[in-house]
């Protein structure tokens, strides 16, 4: 009884043992499961718990996904052999294994970096581990992006610097310390100004401004100045650097060096401009000492342009220095140079040559074997001559002339690319000068050929004067004497010797039109008579009959004989060209304020296509069925050009195989009241 | 008496045909190259017209026409310009010619116009 007593009270105890004990395991167990930490025991290398921030770490809801896998299935293999030493070592030495970080790999395949802690245990009795993983593959994350991104302030190209408001430095890259030339010791701690020209701070107080009402300044173009005194043209995008209560404490500013971008932009520019300059007229030397104006300071201090003229001679066109006080030094250099054979440098060898030359740096060593060297030296010295370059100008590969540049600033030393520049400007100068030349090579032959017409017409006329008063003569003498018909070939004489005087009429008029020298006698009159005349005289040379219909009142400002030749031109025209018909209709009449004249026959008529061109200089229509009209394609121009003179027009209808009708019209004199 | 009439051009065809033409008409007829001709005249023998082309090599048409016109013997005598050049008739008034006659003409019109300078 007692005995089963106690067995009672020693089951009983048992009992509350057991059910403590339950109760703790189910209390450690549940703290286990709601520990946000990972849990995880494993045992012979293979997991025997985890915990639902494990499940969640490992990236699935399914307990079997891990119970009963192999541990190592979730190490990355980097971390393995770290791993393996630190079980051996909990196992044999039962010590708690400190936190390190270790790298995993969950059921997708990403990488996950824990810090991890584990300590030996005990589970059904046989040796265990459980292990606690902190994810910190976050907080990684974010480490290493800050890291990137410091690498990439660090070693950017573009100069990135901060600034507190009121201007000091902060921090200062490496692609700061190479465009403002100042490193990182010098600049930080520094008020800016250090890099801004004294006229760009005002700027920088305003933008300031801007950065305090929260604006981002993208892009801004500006100046600023390097260690070595040397202005920068740069584009900076500044922005607000904000503290955690979101308050503007201080500017981030990017800056990139843009004065190469720049220099392209501002030299395109600037040989746009030579274009134009050299485009706006034909004389050269006049254009030329505009572009050497051009050229001065802006591409030198001073510049000297020669060329060859007509007697292969080299004559100066323009010689300009920034400093007008300083040119008589500037010309004494020059004289100094002149028809030297021993300098190594200057016009002269660049005419032999033919080739772009450069002194980056002026030394006395250039000139110093050549004669009266110390005389240069003076010059070359008083001028502060520090840097040169000389180009050729070459017409189809003849040096025709030379142009230097000379600097005398110790911020311009020329380079090879300045000398490129240099070269481009002499190409377009020589370009306009060979345009020049031909130019003035055409005017003169047109001259040449105006003057041969004039001289061969005149020398014409005198033949075909003799000429008419022989067949003249001859046809009076034989009409008197000998009654055959002998006079009819006469008349067809007289009547070939009129067309040829006409034809050499209309040679000297088109090339006097051509310069507007054709003479004009304008007075007031009324066509009426000047039709009824001319219509008269033609009708005599044709079968045709030439009615005139309607009469003008209006009077105009012509000239009657200029008039005179436009009619008769085109009644000519309308009879050659109308060989079956055998009538021509000229028609007077007003149309708004001007006086119209138009001949209608009924001939061949024109096609469209030439009717656009029938006016043009030596056009003629040219078809087949159409070499039976000859002429040297003049009369429609010269009509055209006199009535152009008058303030009028000349217009064509025609219809190919029903005629043409060709007219003029000319404004009439409004304040005076007809005949 | 048939009218005597003095030519000064200084081409010779010129001359040759004018002689031919003048002639024809039953004109009496001189002729010159040189303009020096029609300033050095015989006062005995002045002829009744003088045709005279207005760009003599040598010795200008115009300058010969005006010193005829200035000096009071050879005044009265009418004198014809002709020339090549059409414009030519805008100095007549100037040089105080009588009348003018382009090149090439028309026989009939010289014809008549030495007629009218005659009559």
């Amino acid at each position: 009884m007692q005995q089963d007593k106690r067995k009672t009270l020693k089951n009983s105890s048992l009992n509350i043992t057991t059910k403590i004990l339950q109760e703790s395991h189910i209390f450690y167990k549940h703290l286990a499961e709601v520990t946000p930490e990972a849990v995880v025991v494993h045992s012979e290398g293979v997991i025997v718990y985890a915990n639902d921030a494990t499940l969640l770490l490992i990236g699935t809801k399914n307990p079997e996904d891990i119970i009963g896998q192999p541990v190592m299935k979730f190490v990355h293999p980097d971390s393995i052999p770290l791993i393996q030493e630190r079980i051996i070592k909990m196992l044999s030495k039962r010590k708690v294994a400190p936190f390190v970080e270790e790298k995993f790999i969950n059921l997708k395949g990403e990488i996950i970096i824990a810090e991890t802690k584990a300590v030996p245990f005990t589970f059904q009795g046989k040796p265990a581990i459980l292990a606690i993983l902190h994810d910190i593959t976050e907080r990684k994350r974010v480490e290493q992006e800050l890291e990137h991104q410091a690498s990439l302030v660090a070693t950017s190209a573009d100069a990135i610097w901060s600034r507190t408001l009121e201007g000091i430095i902060t921090s200062w890259n490496l692609g700061a310390e190479r465009m403002c030339r100042y490193n990182a010791k010098e600049a930080i701690g520094s008020h800016n100004d250090f890099i801004v020209p004294p006229d760009k701070r005002n700027e920088i107080k305003a933008l300031t401004k801007k950065i305090l009402k929260g604006e981002i300044i993208e892009n801004y173009e500006t100046i600023r100045v390097t260690k070595n005194g040397k202005n920068i043209n740069v584009s900076v995008t500044m922005s607000p650097i904000k503290d955690v209560t979101g308050t503007i404490i201080a500017v981030s500013v990017i800056a990139r060096d843009i004065t190469k971008q720049k220099q392209v932009e501002d030299r395109q520019l600037f040989l746009e401009q030579v274009s134009t300059i050299l485009g706006a007229t034909l004389d050269y030397k006049t254009t030329l000492k505009n572009i050497s104006k051009l050229l001065v300071p802006y591409f030198a201090d001073f510049i000297r342009i020669v060329i060859l003229d007509e007697n292969k001679e080299l004559i100066e066109i323009a010689t300009h220095h920034a400093e007008r006080k300083m040119l008589p030094l500037v010309q004494k250099l020059y004289s100094e140079y002149r028809n030297r054979t021993d300098t190594t440098y200057g016009v002269e060898r660049v005419m032999r040559t033919g080739k772009p030359e450069i002194l980056e740096k002026v030394t006395h060593k250039v000139y110093a074997n050549i004669k009266n060297m110390s005389k240069i030296d003076k010059i070359i010295k008083a001028l502060g001559l520090t840097s040169y370059m000389g180009v050729p100008l070459k017409i189809q590969g003849k040096v025709i002339g030379v142009i230097t540049f000379s600097s005398n600033k110790k911020g311009r030393i020329y380079s090879q690319e300045d000398l490129q520049f240099a070269t481009e400007i002499a190409r377009r100068i020589a370009y306009a000068i060979e345009n020049a030349q031909l130019y003035m090579d055409a005017q003169k032959a047109i001259i040449l050929r105006d003057e041969f017409i004039s001289v061969a017409s005149h020398e014409l006329k005198t033949p075909i004067t003799s000429l008419k008063m022989y067949t003249q003569t001859l046809n009076n003498q034989f009409k008197k004497t000998i009654d055959n018909k002998l006079h009819v070939y006469f008349e067809k004489m007289d009547q070939q010797t009129d067309k040829l005087s006409r034809l050499i009429n209309d040679l000297l008029n088109v090339s006097k039109l051509q310069h507007g020298k054709l003479e004009f006698e304008m007075e007031k009159i009324n066509l009426n008579k000047i039709i009824r005349d001319t219509v008269e005289e033609i009708a005599q040379t044709t079968k045709h009959t030439i009615i005139i219909e309607g009469e003008v009142e209006k009077m105009i400002y012509a000239d009657p004989y200029r008039i005179y030749q436009v009619v008769t031109n085109l009644l000519t025209n309308a009879i050659k060209y109308s060989p079956k018909a055998n009538k021509i209709i000229i028609r007077l009449t007003q149309v708004k304020n001007t006086v119209v004249v138009s001949v209608q026959d009924f001939g061949i008529g024109i096609e469209p296509n030439d009717q656009k061109n029938i006016f043009n200089q030596f056009y003629r229509v040219t078809s087949p069925e159409e070499k039976t009209f000859p002429g040297l394609g003049m009369g429609l121009y010269i009509s055209k050009e006199i009535i152009k003179r008058h303030g009028g027009t000349m217009n064509v209808i025609s219809e190919k195989g029903k005629g043409s009708q060709f007219g003029f019209s000319i404004p009439y004199l409004i304040d005076v009241i007809s005949e | 008496m048939n009218k005597k009439i003095l030519v000064i051009d200084d081409d010779i065809d010129i001359l040759d045909a004018m002689r031919f033409t003048l002639e024809s008409a039953g004109y009496e007829t001189v002729t010159s190259e040189k303009g020096e001709y029609a300033e050095n005249l015989d006062p005995s023998d002045y002829p009744d017209l003088i045709i005279l082309d207005m760009l003599l090599s040598g010795n200008d048409g115009r300058t010969i026409c005006k010193k005829l016109k200035d000096k009071r013997e050879t005044r009265h005598i009418p004198v014809m310009i002709v020339s090549a050049h059409p414009y030519a008739i805008d100095s007549i008034k100037e040089i105080r010619a009588d009348d003018f006659l382009a090149k090439p003409f028309e026989v009939s019109v010289l014809l008549e116009k030495i007629e009218f300078l005659l009559s």
